[in-house]
């Protein structure tokens, strides 16, 4: 019985030795990328990719724009909000506080919403409202559409959509937001795409994903 | 009936155009102020429409205070996470979530709150919608009356200080911000609950119509048509009805002309049977109609005065021309007249003979005498002086003279005798089968007839006689003229011998 015993242990520790080993290989590899990412050159604004350079400088010129945080969409969505708490986007922001880049610009670019534009993040102390993957993050700034949809709140059924840079009205340009962060390097999220994409339709993505 | 159609045929004419010009002007009025009034009552429903949805809003306000504006001002404005104004029973009256206005807050620290476990007016910590905030239970009062509950949270979430927040000097700072603007709040929230008590239905409508251009009054009449509430105080109370009951349509009233217009169907929350009473004003209308109603009435007054002078210009042509008419006929008759006098045989002065027939006798007579050798006198009168009698007594006298001296000569003639007038006061006497004596016997008392008595015109008597010329025919004459113009000379000697006398022609003198 001991000796049975003493197998199952070694068999316990050998598979937790394993798994340690895996789990290190594991954070091998994130650092990796890591390492990877802070060797290559900054990625690109994700919405100045995402327009084209051209379209993305007269809109961003223009000053029409201005990023506002996800608790102003709250008192309109509050669904959306409350869903998107569970989506890894509302905590990207704690990838990076994890590993210690928090104030790292190239890490930002792709971890919190709006970085490297006038009206985007910049750092906790000066702008926490814009910290994580917010809904202006794959949205693009959002007074403009606030302001539209204050105008008509009266006659709410008036208003369908409108005022985004990568709104429901532009798909492209919003499915080639999320291909702006999720570079061949950064990868894992899914596998299709289009599939993955038509899950940010609703309120909360993760609860239909595995329905 | 067709004969006087025929006659009147232009005035006819005329007057039908001028009544079909005003009948068309006439309905054209008509129409268009028919458009008009139909205009005047859309707008009046209109206005009814948007008055009625104001006077919902009035009461939307009234029973949800008009705090609305000011949290979404506050939510959208500020960095601020929730606002809600709850009423003393924790009843949701305002909030920036526009679907729970109405329900009773739930939230566990409220309940915690409303049981005394929590103290109002103290801030505290704790998540709300997954983010940390930290939040207070602001009290209003009015008087020592608590009427209403401020609930305002704010995101700390950056701060991560939830266990020792006491000390974190940012937090701090934000509580005494937050406390301010809770008091300012305070303040217009009292100021603003008063204004709403203070503001009824009545003033509102009677400041919608100050505002407005052209409603004159708005009254609310219930099923009993009974005014229940008015922009016209004056009006409060009313029964319209029987004598009271307004006329739809257009009033005179005050002087102004303004529009009745009553809507049933007005929408009001707590009874359906409620009727809007719409005055407006009707002025611009009246304008129009008097526009449209003085240019029908100029239209036909143009007509009018157009077929009066067209019928005038006729009228004066028509005379013009009968006139012209008349003037180439008497024109044309006096020709005829001397051309008809001319082919008669009598004289229209004297009624003797004229000339020309004399002349025909003459050369007749003569002939005939000639063919059986029979006897022929021929007698030339002529009055005595005949020129100074017409410068005397005038043409008129003159002639006068020449008619009764020819009545007198007709007395003496004898059946077979031609007396013929041949020009100017010469008379002729053809005498056939009549020797010189017997001529000369008629001459005689031919003379002595003129001269018995004076001839009378007018008042004048004109004392008149005449010289006698007398020749015969004898076998030497070949053609009348011949002893016409021994007639001729005989009476040249007559007047030449001291007139008032007969001479016969003597063919020795000669
Ligand atoms: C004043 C209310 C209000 C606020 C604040 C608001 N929205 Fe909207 N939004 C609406 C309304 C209304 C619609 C129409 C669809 C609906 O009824 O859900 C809409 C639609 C959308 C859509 C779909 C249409 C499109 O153009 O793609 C997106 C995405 C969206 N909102 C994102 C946001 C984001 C992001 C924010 C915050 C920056 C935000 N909204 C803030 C009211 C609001
Ligand atoms: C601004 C950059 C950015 C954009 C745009 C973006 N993502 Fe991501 N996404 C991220 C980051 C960063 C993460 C990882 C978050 C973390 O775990 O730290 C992520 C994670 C995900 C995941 C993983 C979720 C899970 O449950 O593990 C999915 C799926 C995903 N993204 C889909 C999308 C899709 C679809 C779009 C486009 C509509 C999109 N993303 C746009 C940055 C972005
Ligand atoms: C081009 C966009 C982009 C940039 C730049 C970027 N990331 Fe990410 N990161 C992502 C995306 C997308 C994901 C999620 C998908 C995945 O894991 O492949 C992610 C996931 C992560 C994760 C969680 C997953 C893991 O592997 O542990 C960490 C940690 C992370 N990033 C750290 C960083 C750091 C540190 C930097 C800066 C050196 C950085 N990232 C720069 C896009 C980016
Ligand atoms: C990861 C990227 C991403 C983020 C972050 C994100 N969205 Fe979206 N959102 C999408 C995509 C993708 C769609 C689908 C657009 C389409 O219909 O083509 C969408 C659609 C919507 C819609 C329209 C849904 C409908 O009824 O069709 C709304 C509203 C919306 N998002 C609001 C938000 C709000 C609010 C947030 C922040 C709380 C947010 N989104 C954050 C990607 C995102």
């Amino acid at each position: 019985m001991v000796k049975k015993q003493n197998m199952i242990y070694s068999i316990f520790k050998i598979l937790i030795f394993m798994s340690l080993l895996l789990s290190i290989n594991l954070s091998a590899e994130v650092n990796q990328r890591i390492v990877d990412e802070l060797a290559s050159p900054k990625p690109e604004i994700p919405l100045k990719n995402a327009m084209g350079e051209k379209a993305y400088n007269d809109a961003i010129n223009s000053g029409r724009y201005r990023y506002v945080g996800n608790s102003k969409c709250r008192l309109c969505h509050r669904k959306f909000f409350i869903g998107r708490k569970n989506d890894p986007h509302d905590h990207s922001m704690e990838s990076l506080v994890r590993t210690g880049y928090e104030k790292n610009s190239h890490c930002l670019t792709c971890h919190s919403t709006g970085h490297g534009t006038e009206t985007g993040y910049v750092n906790e102390e000066w702008t926490p409202r814009l910290s994580n993957v917010q809904c202006e993050g794959c949205h693009g700034p959002g007074n403009v559409h606030i302001d539209m949809a204050k105008a008509k709140t009266r006659k709410r059924e008036e208003f369908i959509e409108g005022g985004f840079l990568a709104g429901q009205d532009s798909p492209k340009v919003l499915k080639k937001m999320c291909t702006s962060c999720h570079t061949k390097r950064w990868n894992k999220s899914y596998h299709d795409l289009d599939k993955s994409y038509d899950t940010y339709k609703k309120a909360d993505p993760k609860s239909s994903r595995y329905k | 009936m067709m004969s006087f159609i025929k006659k009147h045929a232009i005035p006819i004419i005329l007057i039908s155009l001028v009544f079909g010009i005003s009948y068309l002007s006439y309905y054209n009025y008509k129409t268009q102020k028919n458009l008009l009034l139909q205009q005047m009552h859309n707008n009046s429903l209109n206005i009814a429409s948007s008055i009625s949805s104001a006077i919902e809003r009035f009461h939307d306000i009234k029973s949800t205070m008009n705090l609305q504006k000011l949290v979404d001002d506050v939510s959208f404005g500020l960095e601020i996470f929730e606002f809600r104004y709850l009423e003393s029973d924790g009843t949701i009256r305002n909030s920036m979530f526009k679907n729970e206005i109405g329900t009773i807050l739930n939230s566990k620290s409220f309940v915690e709150t409303m049981r005394e476990d929590r103290k109002l007016k103290t801030f505290f910590f704790e998540v709300r919608d997954y983010v940390e905030v930290m939040s207070i239970y602001y009290p209003i009062y009015k008087g020592s009356q608590l009427v209403g509950i401020i609930d305002l949270a704010v995101d700390i979430s950056e701060y991560n200080i939830k266990k020792d927040s006491k000390n974190n000097a940012p937090v701090l700072r934000r509580q005494d911000d937050i406390l301010n603007l809770l008091k300012a709040m305070n303040g217009s929230i009292t100021n603003s609950l008063e204004i709403l008590t203070k503001t009824n239905i009545n003033d509102f409508l009677y400041s919608y119509v100050k505002k407005s251009r052209h409603v004159r009054q708005i009254s609310i009449i219930d099923n009993k048509q009974k005014v229940v509430a008015s922009s016209d105080k004056l009006f409060l109370g009313r029964v319209l009805t029987g004598a009271n009951s307004p006329s739809l349509g257009m009033n005179m009233i005050d002087g102004e002309l303004k529009y009745l217009t009553i809507i049933d169907s007005f929408i009001d929350k707590d009874s359906s049977n409620m009727k809007l009473m719409l005055l407006t004003d009707a002025s611009t209308y009246a304008n129009h109609e008097n526009k449209l109603l003085t240019t029908a009435a100029s239209t036909s007054i143009i007509a009018l005065l157009f077929a009066l002078f067209t019928s005038r210009l006729i009228y004066y042509t028509a005379i013009e021309q009968s006139r012209k008419e008349k003037e180439r006929l008497e024109h044309l008759v006096s020709i005829r007249t001397k051309e008809i006098e001319l082919l008669s045989q009598t004289d229209a002065l004297t009624g003797l003979w004229n000339r020309r027939h004399l002349e025909e006798s003459l050369d007749i007579e003569f002939k005939r005498a000639r063919r059986y050798n029979h006897d022929m006198s021929i007698m030339m009168i002529d009055l005595d002086h005949f020129k100074n009698i017409n410068d005397t007594y005038g043409h008129m006298a003159g002639d006068e003279v020449l008619r009764q001296i020819s009545t007198r000569i007709k007395e003496c003639q004898r059946e077979t005798d031609f007396i013929g007038r041949y020009g100017g006061e010469e008379i002729v006497v053809i005498l056939p089968e009549t020797d010189l004596e017997t001529s000369a016997q008629i001459a005689d008392s031919i003379l002595k007839t003129i001269a018995a008595k004076p001839v009378k015109f007018e008042s004048d008597s004109i004392p008149v006689t005449t010289s006698i010329g007398i020749s015969c025919l004898r076998k030497e004459h070949s053609s009348y003229p011949m002893i016409f113009a021994e007639a001729d000379e005989a009476l040249y000697k007559a007047k030449e011998n001291g007139r008032n006398r007969v001479e016969i022609f003597n063919p020795q003198e000669s």
